[in-house]
């Protein structure tokens, strides 16, 4: 019980970490990143591929390989196709993330690789007579961590506000000064370290990566965006909190029918959806049109 | 030397062309008022001065430098701030981050909290609501705000997007008189308004567009004389 | 937007895309064995493209939902037709639900039930998605696949679950194929240019000018979602008799991009760039496959790594989309010149 409370709690925290690292770009730019999951995914090979180096040097490389993909999606794709009708840009990122994932199945196999990252985070210990397993409780200290470092970042210093209003409008912040390029290579630089930190936890868990590691995270988070609320960082990392919570409850809860989780969270995504169009966070009128 | 010079500028959004030769100087320090009836572009304009979108012909010099077509992000940073329609302010951000959005925009980063303390004096009602949420101030507050914001990059010119929008009649008294001090203060303003009475008394000079030209150029003097202000407005006979 | 599309109707704008599908139809698909069945899926993919036009390309809402229609489409089509010994055999173990196992009828009896079903399932689904707007659309679209990937890939009660159900009687004639392709164009065609199909195309424009027109947009959306999920059943019900097979698998997340990026590829908002769309991507597909297998094309030996081909498919739509975010085809239908008789 108290497991698996644990997690819930901890799915949850990372899929918001996901959902962030989403949130972030479609913020500046109104797009739908797809292939944040193969920034997932390459920084889950780099651990795996640098796990006998020592972990601290192992996690620096992983952050500047998913960085620099990150700014290189930008640099290469995104930044030509700004301004362009958002559903072309989605279609573009989910383009773009069929590549990637090709090009990893050529660099790096079909097959999963695999490697102990961090071994001494598995196992279990005890409270109080009950077994509780590491990895659940280091999840749930890396991601509060990582949140409040977030939401720093966000509310209190000049590059957050500069965010907070790009988001809202972003032709009127660039009028007060606020520099377009350099937001928005900083916002895909953001959702690179994001996607750094959700494979690090993910790969505690499962070490066994293949060209299609991050994508279910990266669709569940997706839809957890929707369903906070898109138009701010507090409501995508909600969404993704309640989708990582409720996928976790519902495999407890149905035991043997756990296979159509799936079906029950989407089921309920579209109820929300019907209820509020905007998302749970919403303020009603805020109908973005993609 | 002029501090600011459009020249037979041509600007629109996509194939459309809405504004299609309007030239006009303005002097350090002074003011100039762009009047002409709805839909003719007068938004178009700024917009193209201040890079949010880019012009298609003629040139923008400003202190010397064309610019004409740079993003608004560096146009900010020559000195040239403008306070756009219906004032877009950050809603769901508070007083405060407002203006401090606005010294992104500063050449010069020292000197901001003066600036931001300049700003205070000048609209001491922005202190007392300095941390609620923006979108909860009134109409003239908003408007009071949106003007400071765009006063702490230091402009040398201001360009405001009908400032009298939505604003009750002693509001918009109440907003001309600080534009007023601002230009006391040295900087420059160009000030579209629907309401051509309203700027016409107010700028040294005001130009009238329509057909995406300018059709004549107003002195406080015409603002008196209301025929020769609705002649000019609305065009000959009609 | 500046492209609204054709709305007069014009019979060198319906029959240009018909003459060139039955000229690619008659010199491609009778070329070789293997040729044949290319194109036979050609056009299977291509009638899919042709629903998503309709929906998508008029509406502008994007839509990764019509994969389930496709997916159910193909179901029904399969179970319909496939022996009853081997639905009875490859299946039992699996408990398939009894009432499941003895119906039986003709192809295509069986083609015009998937596409009824299809739209039958659109038209509850659609009560609930056309209420939603933008992203939530396409989300709760995108939940309509999964929730239908999810149930048929894990439920053996009803189908063949993660496994293939093999046995689906062929369609080994190109033309009945390209005969159902044709149909499905004039069907698209005329919805197209009719008040639907002109109002739809309004409402993506401008969706604040439509409802103070008096147009429902959620009337005229559901109408089209319904329609579109017919063609997409159709769709997959052909499929599954030119691969012989159902399999849940295929009807997923690639098929969806695939699909959808064919479409986008072309040019969402004609027929022309439905068909230009289909066969580009096919043919650069086919070409890519002969040189990984080091086949020579066109008399041309040039060999690629094994698995890039997929890569450069997909890198090719990206550069599509960079240089020309209208597709190909920018919108414009493709007309056979007019005859100008001297006299």
């Amino acid at each position: 019980m108290v497991q698996s409370i644990l997690d819930a709690i901890s799915l949850g925290g990372l899929y918001s970490l996901a959902a962030l690292g989403l949130g972030l770009v479609f913020g500046v730019m109104r797009l739908v990143n797809f292939a944040h999951a193969e920034l997932i995914t390459i920084a889950a090979y780099t651990l795996v591929l640098t796990a006998q180096f020592p972990l601290a040097l192992s996690l620096i490389f992983t952050v500047l390989v998913t960085v620099f993909v990150a700014l290189l999606m930008e640099f290469s794709v995104y930044r030509r196709l700004r301004g362009v009708n958002p559903a072309v840009m989605l279609i573009a990122s989910f383009g773009l993330s069929i590549v990637l994932q090709r090009v990893y199945e050529l660099m790096f196999g079909a097959l999963p690789r695999s490697a102990a990252v961090a071994p001494f985070l598995r196992g279990d210990f005890k409270v109080a007579g009950l077994s509780i397993t590491i990895s659940s409780v280091i999840t749930i200290v890396l991601t509060i961590t990582i949140l409040l470092a977030m939401g720093y970042l966000v509310e209190k210093t000049s590059l957050g506000l500069q965010l907070r209003a790009a988001s809202a409008d972003f032709k009127t912040a660039r009028l007060l000064g606020v520099r377009s390029n350099r937001l928005i290579s900083a916002a895909f630089g953001l959702s690179g370290v994001l996607a750094a930190c959700v494979a690090l936890i993910l790969v505690i868990q499962n070490p066994q990566i293949s060209p299609y590691y991050g994508l279910n995270i990266t669709i569940l988070s997706l839809v957890g965006i929707v369903i906070g609320g898109i138009a701010s960082l507090r409501g995508a990392a909600l969404g993704g909190f309640i989708v990582g919570v409720v996928l976790s409850s519902l495999n407890t809860l149905l035991g043997n029918g756990r296979v159509y989780a799936y079906s029950w969270l989407f089921i309920l995504v579209l109820v929300i959806l019907l209820v509020r169009p905007g998302g749970l966070l919403s303020k009603g009128s805020e109908l973005e049109r993609v | 030397m002029a501090l600011l010079e459009v020249t037979n500028l041509v600007a629109g959004y996509g194939k459309v062309e809405v504004i299609s030769d309007v030239s006009f100087t303005l002097e350090p320090g002074k003011s100039i008022g762009i009047v002409g009836p709805n839909g003719v572009g007068k938004s178009t304009l700024l917009q193209a001065i201040a890079g949010g979108i880019a012009p298609k012909g003629g040139s923008i010099i400003f202190d010397g430098k064309n610019i004409a077509g740079k993003k608004p992000e560096d146009i900010v940073r020559l000195g040239l701030s403008l306070v756009p329609e219906g004032r877009q302010i950050f809603s769901g951000l508070s007083v405060k981050e407002n203006l401090a959005l606005g010294l992104t925009g500063r050449r010069n980063k020292k000197g901001a909290n003066e600036a931001i303390l300049k700003m205070r004096e000048l609209f001491p009602v922005l202190s007392t609501h300095e941390n609620h949420q923006a979108g909860m101030l009134s109409g003239g507050q908003q408007q009071q705000l949106a003007i400071a914001r765009a006063l702490i990059s230091e402009p040398k010119v201001l360009l405001l997007d009908e400032p009298s929008l939505g604003l009750a009649p002693t509001v918009i008294t109440d907003v001309f008189e600080r534009l007023q001090e601002i230009i006391g203060m040295g900087t420059a303003v160009v000030i579209v308004e629907q309401r051509a009475n309203l700027v016409t008394s107010f700028a040294e000079k005001t130009i009238v567009i329509r057909d995406g030209k300018v059709q004549a150029t107003l002195t406080p003097a015409d603002a008196a004389n209301s025929e020769s202000l609705q002649r000019s407005y609305f065009g000959a006979g009609e | 937007m500046k492209h609204s599309g054709v709305t007069k109707f014009s019979i060198q704008n319906l029959l240009g895309p018909i003459i060139i599908l039955i000229l690619l139809t008659h010199f491609v698909g009778g070329a070789s064995t293997s040729l044949q069945l290319i194109t036979q899926s050609a056009l299977c993919l291509f009638v899919m493209v042709l629903a998503l036009q309709v929906f998508v390309g008029n509406s502008g809402v994007l839509s990764f939902g019509h994969g389930a229609f496709a997916l159910i489409g193909s179901y029904v089509s399969a179970m319909l037709t496939a022996p009853v010994n081997i639905k009875d055999n490859a299946l039992a173990m699996n408990q398939l639900w009894e009432p499941l196992i003895s119906p039986q009828v003709n192809i295509y009896v069986a083609l015009v039930i998937s596409a009824a079903v299809s739209a039958l399932v659109a038209a509850i689904t659609g009560v609930f998605l056309m209420r939603l707007n933008g992203l939530a659309a396409g989300i709760a679209t995108f939940a309509l696949l999964g929730v239908a990937y999810n149930v048929f890939f894990n439920n053996k009660k009803i189908g063949p679950g993660s496994q293939a159900l093999p046995g689906v009687p062929l369609i080994e004639n190109n033309w009945i194929l390209l005969l159902l392709a044709v149909i499905s164009i004039i069907i698209v065609y005329f919805i197209n240019i009719s008040k639907i199909g002109r109002t739809l195309r309004a409402t993506r424009e401008d969706a604040m000018a439509a409802p103070a027109l008096g147009i429902s947009i959620f009337k005229v959306r559901l109408i089209a979602f319904i329609l579109s999920g017919a063609i997409a059943g159709l769709a997959g019900g052909m499929y599954s008799h030119v691969a012989g097979t159902f399999q849940v698998q295929d009807y997923y997340l690639e098929f969806t991009f695939i699909t959808l990026s064919m479409l986008i590829v072309g040019g969402s908002a004609s027929i022309w760039g439905a068909l230009v769309g289909t066969f580009t991507i096919t043919a650069i597909g086919q070409v890519l496959l002969m040189m990984e297998q080091d086949l020579p094309v066109f008399g041309i030996q040039v060999q690629i790594p094994l698995g890039s081909r997929a890569v450069i498919i997909a890198l090719t739509f990206v550069v599509v989309l960079l240089w020309r975010s209208g597709g190909i085809t920018n919108g414009k239908e493709f007309r056979i010149p007019k005859l100008k008789r001297k006299s």
